[in-house]
């Protein structure tokens, strides 16, 4: 038999699909820094994690991932995209870039997903819920409602949130996650 | 039925469910290409007697190298390092469990250990850290119940640093889950009846949680009927070995069917009033249930109407009118409840506020329930309930479940 | 009441819907796996299949040892031996089954080899049960997969081998791969499944597990046939199909054979005509013999195909005959997609020889007489409409 009929084969790259989950990505992390300033709840959260706690979240197995850590002063911080030298506690990874993408296209809310197992979760159970928790928030901050209800399992209503406090704060978060901040992350991370 | 844009499904456990299905344990071992199990059990259940009846069942088959019937009810990480030493020393090379979920968590600790090698578990975890066939395990549960003998999941206690430690690996399904009535004979009234409320919780849960899947859902109905055609009887008289066969069955199958789709807000807050005010896990979910199907269906009508034709038969259904199905069905868990508080002579409480510690104090002080609301946030079985639950929904229903009252849904949070 | 005693194991991990192909990366890598050679037949490879999987590897870090994609429809130990070869050379370290039957068969055979570190599979044609750890295997079924890829059986020169360890470790069904490739293949894999499904249920181990597979995959096709027919390459009704021969093909290494579906194949090599045709043509007489001989069919039946509320409203007494009326009717609303079986045409020497090559094969429970007697059924004006209240249309 001659083997050579059958080669090796190396699959190539979803560059697009990257891109697109790494711009995600880091709006997803500004928006969590932000939402930590702003939202009373998520405030709340980020006091029962440890300081130092540091988590990343991204797409198996190459990335793009982002990185946040809860700083001395007790507050979440996004540190940018690289991984390398830095001590993380919880790793939460999409398991392919595929279902990455579908979940950033919000063709799946991130609750189903996460019950799809398209997450691997590596870390402490508890922090994991937390930062789950903290990314619905920023979602239904981030977003606009008619995605927001694709991608949370409850977008509030007017009692559970009332309309004022949700613009208010959407406006703010907005205004911290794209300020000057952000040009010296994304550089610093050049 | 609408089928789920994705899910998936794996239990590959190998079933063995008969009055004799514990003779067929050697052949099957010696198939897996086991010479010497240890047992792995603890005290109580080898003081009922039941190491014996599994000996003499598998006599001469096999060479037992070791019996370690040292667990805790409180069983830890040392002592699975300490259960592995023993099957090194032995030169083991299965395991066969026999006991209730706690012995089944342990064994599988047990096995994680003596097949990686290594000395203690505290090496073992993390991701990933598990990617090979473990050495064969062979469980025969004593309750029927957690369904632990179709799970991928082991958690073992980290005492010192007061976390759990949780495995998940598809390796850690058993090869082998025997079903065999001689293992339940010696199971109080009272504990038949909340492990099988525990059985019947996986079932109604997995049904209407959000990965629900086809096969689960199969598997979910069946085990639904099977407990209640079979748990009145078994609990009146445990000499009724086909009652018992049947919950054994129940409880498997329905740890295959919430293996997989996952258990909600039942659980959520159980496990949470389980761990804060040390009650046992199946009292939660006896009280808990009837309360996940109200939470949810706002959700999941259809499904939750459908558990009535597997909980009551299919002409209560047929006269129940399809919107009235799911309040049906949640009145027949009511009353399987209140029909074993009767017959267990009131060991099996109906709800929260009347669950007694030892010493006559209530276990469930009212005082606890706003801690118990804030803590299962920290419990993974909120992920997979098809409704929200945050620490006010959790309250709200707690707050039912004190009383043993009906769910006022106008309370329950729909979102926009 | 049943009695339940029985064994019973569903091996494969099912992989279902969106994405599903991009998990398998990942499934290798819990394998510990990251070198799969993918066993590809021709027709899957000739559809441009094996790109698609190939893209579902991209920002994997996996790289494919290969294509190997020689098989046709007969599986052989020579193929077997040349793709165990391939997988040797390149350090492979799982399989990966891509296509039908065949494909799937020549994987199993070729992973016995290489993790016997073997060249022959006549030990284990002499009854030596293959070891524990088998490298890992996953399967893709494609379409024509003949509805028992899933199971426990190894089919190689005609000849068959049972165990657990034959089962796919992972089972993928994706819309991008498993359509049937036309109406006639799509008729044929829904009979086979549903062939599989009912004579699991009908089967007298009476495992509830068992049952809960068969009853779910004959729900699947029961909700999605009639769509299924009419468009067989719509997503939405084909993959629920696809996903129930899966299931039902787990439910039917579970139990044994049923006599439809061995006398089909006994028919099919006498006659080449595919064992499809003759399964549809055979149930409606195999379901009458059984309810001729007064052993009631299971209720379940029509439970899993007409779904609790047509269940629920018939009396307890008709439950078997409506059930077999509801499978019935599935069966020839398929049937009307492929060509007659004309029974009648086949020379009788053909169909005596048929019912006893089926009667002798393994773990059959029933004689050649009995074979007989389902042909000579079939042979006569259907017989089952003398029977009927005038319901059915
Ligand atoms: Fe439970």
């Amino acid at each position: 038999m001659n083997i050579d009929r059958y080669p090796e084969i190396r699959p190539g790259k979803k560059v697009f699909k990257k891109a697109y989950a790494f711009v995600v990505l880091l709006v997803v992390g500004r928006g969590i820094e932000a939402a930590d300033r702003v939202d009373g709840e998520v405030k709340d959260i980020v006091r029962g994690l440890p300081e130092g706690f540091t988590f990343s979240l991204g797409v198996a197995p190459s990335g793009p991932w982002m990185v946040i850590r809860k700083e001395k002063s007790g507050k979440l911080r996004y540190l940018g995209w690289r991984r390398f030298g830095k001590t993380i506690e919880l790793d939460m990874a999409i398991r392919n870039i595929e279902a990455a993408f579908r979940i950033f296209t919000f063709r799946e809310s991130t609750a189903q997903a996460h019950n799809n197992g398209r997450f691997s979760v590596n870390g402490n159970l508890p922090n994991a819920l937390a930062i789950m928790r903290i990314m619905d928030i920023a979602e239904i901050y981030l977003l606009p409602k008619i995605i927001a209800t694709l991608a949370v399992k409850r977008y509030p209503d007017r009692r559970e949130l009332p309309p004022g406090r949700k613009h208010f704060n959407r406006l703010r978060i907005y205004l911290r996650a794209f300020s000057p901040g952000l040009f010296r992350v994304v550089y610093r991370n050049l | 039925m609408t089928m789920p844009a994705y899910y998936d499904f794996c239990s590959r456990v190998k079933t063995i469910s008969g009055e004799n299905a514990m003779e067929k344990i050697p052949g099957l071992l010696k198939g897996l290409g086991v010479r010497r199990p240890m047992i792995v059990t603890d005290r109580g259940v080898e003081a009922a007697g039941l190491i014996d009846t599994v000996t003499e069942a598998i006599d001469g088959g096999l060479d037992i190298g070791a019996i370690y019937a040292d667990i805790p009810v409180d069983s830890d990480y040392r002592v699975v390092d300490d259960g592995a030493a023993v099957y090194q020393n032995n030169r083991c090379d299965a395991i066969i469990a026999v006991g209730g979920g706690s012995v089944i968590d342990t064994a599988k600790g047990i096995n994680i250990l003596a097949s990686l090698g290594g000395k203690s578990l505290l090496g073992c975890q993390g991701a990933g850290t598990i990617r090979r066939k473990l050495n064969p395990l062979a469980v025969l549960p004593t309750t029927s119940g957690t369904g632990s003998e179709m799970t991928l999941v082991a958690v073992i206690a980290d005492t010192e640093r007061q976390e759990k430690m949780l495995f998940v690996s598809h390796f850690l399904l058993p090869d082998l889950a025997v079903l065999d009535p001689r293992l339940t004979r010696t199971l109080p009234d009272f504990l038949t009846s909340q492990t099988a409320m525990d059985a019947l919780a996986h079932a109604c849960e997995s049904y209407y949680c959000m990965e629900k899947n086809p096969v689960s859902d199969a598997l979910a109905l069946r085990a639904i009927s099977l407990i209640s055609e079979h748990l009145l009887p078994a609990v009146r008289n445990p000499a009724e070995t086909s009652a018992r066969l049947a919950l054994a069955n129940a409880s498997a199958m329905a740890g295959a069917a919430f293996s997989n789709s996952m258990v909600g807000l039942v659980h959520n807050l159980g496990h949470v009033v389980g761990a804060v005010c040390h009650v046992p896990h199946g009292t939660c979910m006896s009280i808990l249930l009837p309360y996940g199907l109200e939470y949810n269906t706002h959700r999941r009508e259809k499904a939750i109407g459908e558990i009535l034709f597997s909980l009551a038969g299919p002409e209560i259904y047929a006269k129940t009118p399809e919107k009235a199905r799911p309040d049906k069905a949640v009145e027949q868990i009511r009353m399987l409840n209140e029909d074993l508080h009767n017959i267990t002579g009131g060991k099996h409480p109906r709800f929260l506020g009347e669950i007694r510690n030892k010493d006559g104090t209530p276990a469930v002080p009212r005082s606890a329930l706003p801690e118990i609301a804030r803590k299962t946030m920290a419990d993974g079985a909120r992920l997979p309930n098809p409704e929200e639950i945050l620490p006010e929904d959790a309250l709200m229903v707690l707050e039912h479940a004190w009383a043993g009252i009906h769910l006022d849904r106008s309370r329950i949070r729909k979102g926009a | 009441m049943q009695t339940l005693e029985y064994e019973f194991i569903a091996h494969p991990r099912i992989l279902y819907g969106d994405c599903s192909l991009e998990e398998i990366p990942a499934e290798l890598a819990e394998n510990d796996a990251c070198k799969p050679l993918v066993i590809a037949s021709r027709e899957a490879v000739r559809r441009k299949l094996g790109k698609t999987l190939i893209r579902a590897f991209y920002d994997s870090g996996c790289i494919i040892g290969g294509i190997y994609d020689e098989v046709r429809d007969y599986a052989g130990i020579s193929l077997a031996l040349n793709a165990a070869q391939l997988f040797r050379k390149r350090g492979c370290d799982a399989f990966i089954a891509l296509g039908d039957r065949a494909a799937a068969d020549i994987a199993r055979a070729a992973n016995i080899l290489v993790s016997h570190k073997t060249d022959t599979l006549l030990p284990f044609f002499n009854g030596e049960t293959p070891s524990r750890r088998l490298m890992p295997f996953i399967f893709v079924p494609t379409c024509c997969t003949g509805a028992s890829a899933a199971g426990r059986t190894l089919f190689i020169d005609n000849r068959r081998l049972h165990s657990d360890y034959y089962f796919p470790d992972v089972v993928v069904t994706d819309r991008r791969m498993s359509l049937p490739c036309s109406a006639r293949c799509a008729a044929e894999s829904a009979i086979l499944a549903m062939d599989n499904a009912l004579w699991s249920i009908i089967d007298d181990n009476q495992s509830p597990m068992k049952n809960a597979f068969a009853h779910a995959a004959l729900k699947l096709i029961g909700d999605n046939l009639s769509g299924f027919l009419k468009r067989p390459r719509d997503g939405k009704r084909a993959l629920p199909i696809a996903n129930a021969g899966v299931l039902a093909s787990i439910a039917a290494a579970n139990a044994r054979p049923g006599i439809v579906r061995v006398l089909g194949e006994e028919l099919e090599k006498e006659t080449s005509i595919p064992a499809a045709v003759f399964i549809a043509n055979l149930t409606p007489a195999a379901l009458f013999c059984i309810q001729k001989n007064e052993s009631p069919l299971p209720g379940d039946l029509l439970l899993a195909a007409a779904g609790m509320d047509a269940y629920a409203a018939v009396p307890t007494e008709q439950l078997g005959r409506r059930g077999a009326e509801a499978i019935i009717e599935m069966f020839e609303s398929a049937a009307n997609e492929i060509p007659e079986a004309a029974i009648s045409r086949i020379p009788a020497h053909l169909l005596a020889e048929a019912c006893n090559n089926a009667a002798s094969r393994e773990m059959v429970n029933f004689g050649a007489d009995d074979a007989m007697a389902v042909l000579e059924m079939a042979r006569q004006e259907m017989p089952w409409q003398t029977h009927d209240n005038g319901e059915r249309k």
